[in-house]
């Protein structure tokens, strides 16, 4: 049979066909929808429509999810620096290279006691400074070099001081039981 | 195939899920498959029904899946589909011999190829009658007087069905012949 008969037989099936139309089982097109899960045109339309109206809410919440990941990890960052300057030991403060100790003297008048340290110190070629501070007086010395350090050394061991190793000398004249 | 169910249409109508592009191949195509089934195939009704079931069933998760690229068209893709689906009949039943390919009986089971074909023609030429009886003048009265030709009735019948005279009818069932030819062809480009 050739290429045209073949032709021809299709024809001829076509048109007895036409003269004679079958009706389908309905039950066929049923199981097949049943088995592909397609569903009338209206249901998903529906089910579209649904979808672009709840499109901006799943957007904002999509948003809100995204915004909350993102101040959590904001927070936890913050947390974590802040967890770290706290349980960091404070930074020691540099002393200035001239910066001198202040020695403390308890005595039961420290106007009188600083007035006579001022008096003793200007015998002996020293300068010294009183000034009045909230729990006492305080004497300094900027220069402690003299010419008699003999006597300075006496002096120093009287009133229990220690000679600095650099700078001048801070006297803080304290009343007895001030704290 | 109309404009409002062009291949695409009916395509793109499986992917969203809905039922009406199916519908309307199955309203279109599984009439003329049925009966292929059951003739090339000497299918029993019931499993005819069975194979034109199971057939859109493939074809549409195939759409469904993206399968299906559309390398050919919607009725020969249901071709191999149905005929692949007859032949896994016929082995589940155990019953090869008495197939028919084009109405002939043979012994074996059919080369699917022959089976193919022979389906490809029989779908196609739904889709080319539509195309000739929209274009072709007197489309309606050529297909009659083919239709009376293929079931064998005389040209004298013929003329009467028709109300021309025999020599006019002769040649007018010539003519016609003629004019359908190129529609046939197209079947044939199509699946080459």
């Amino acid at each position: 049979m050739n290429q045209e008969d073949k032709e021809n037989q299709a024809l001829a099936a076509e048109l007895a066909y036409r003269r004679q139309p079958i009706e389908l089982n309905p039950q066929i097109l049923k199981n097949v929808f049943k088995e592909t899960g397609l569903k009338p045109d209206w249901q998903v339309d529906l089910i579209h429509f649904g979808q672009k109206l709840l499109l901006p809410v799943q957007r904002l919440s999509s948003f809100l999810w995204e915004w909350k990941i993102g101040v959590s990890f904001a927070t936890s960052v913050l947390l974590a620096v802040v967890l770290v300057f706290q349980l960091m030991p404070p930074k020691p403060v540099p002393i200035p290279k001239d910066f001198v100790m202040p020695q403390e003297l308890v005595v039961s008048n420290p106007q009188l006691t600083a007035q006579t340290l001022k008096t003793e110190l200007a015998k002996l070629g020293i300068v010294a400074t009183v000034k009045e501070i909230d729990d006492g007086w305080i004497v300094e010395v900027a220069n402690l070099s003299t010419d008699r350090p003999a006597e300075l050394s006496d002096w120093l061991k009287k009133h229990q001081l220690i000679l600095p190793k650099r700078g001048g000398l801070q006297v803080l004249v304290v009343l007895e039981g001030s704290d | 195939m109309n404009k409002q169910w062009d291949e695409q249409t009916i395509l793109d109508n499986i992917r969203a899920g809905k039922q009406t592009g199916a519908t309307y191949v199955f309203n279109q195509y599984g009439k003329r498959l049925l009966p292929f089934f059951e003739r090339h195939f000497k299918l029993s009704h019931e499993e005819a029904e069975d194979a034109l079931q199971e057939t859109f069933i493939a074809f549409i998760k195939s759409v469904r899946e993206d399968k299906f690229r559309r390398e050919a068209s919607i009725f020969t893709y249901l071709s191999k589909i149905g005929v692949n689906e007859c032949l896994r009949i016929i082995k589940e039943n155990r019953k090869p011999e008495g197939v028919l390919i084009d109405g002939v009986a043979i012994e074996e089971v059919p080369n699917p190829t022959d089976l193919i074909e022979a389906l490809h023609n029989r779908l196609c030429i739904v889709k080319v009658l539509e195309e000739f009886e929209k274009k072709e003048e007197n489309a309606a009265e050529r297909l009659t007087a083919l239709t009376f030709q293929f079931e064998g009735r005389s040209i004298k019948e013929i003329a009467n069905e028709i109300g021309r005279k025999e020599g006019a009818t002769k040649t007018f069932i010539s003519e016609c012949k003629k004019k359908i030819r190129p529609y046939l062809r197209k079947c044939r480009d199509e699946r080459n």
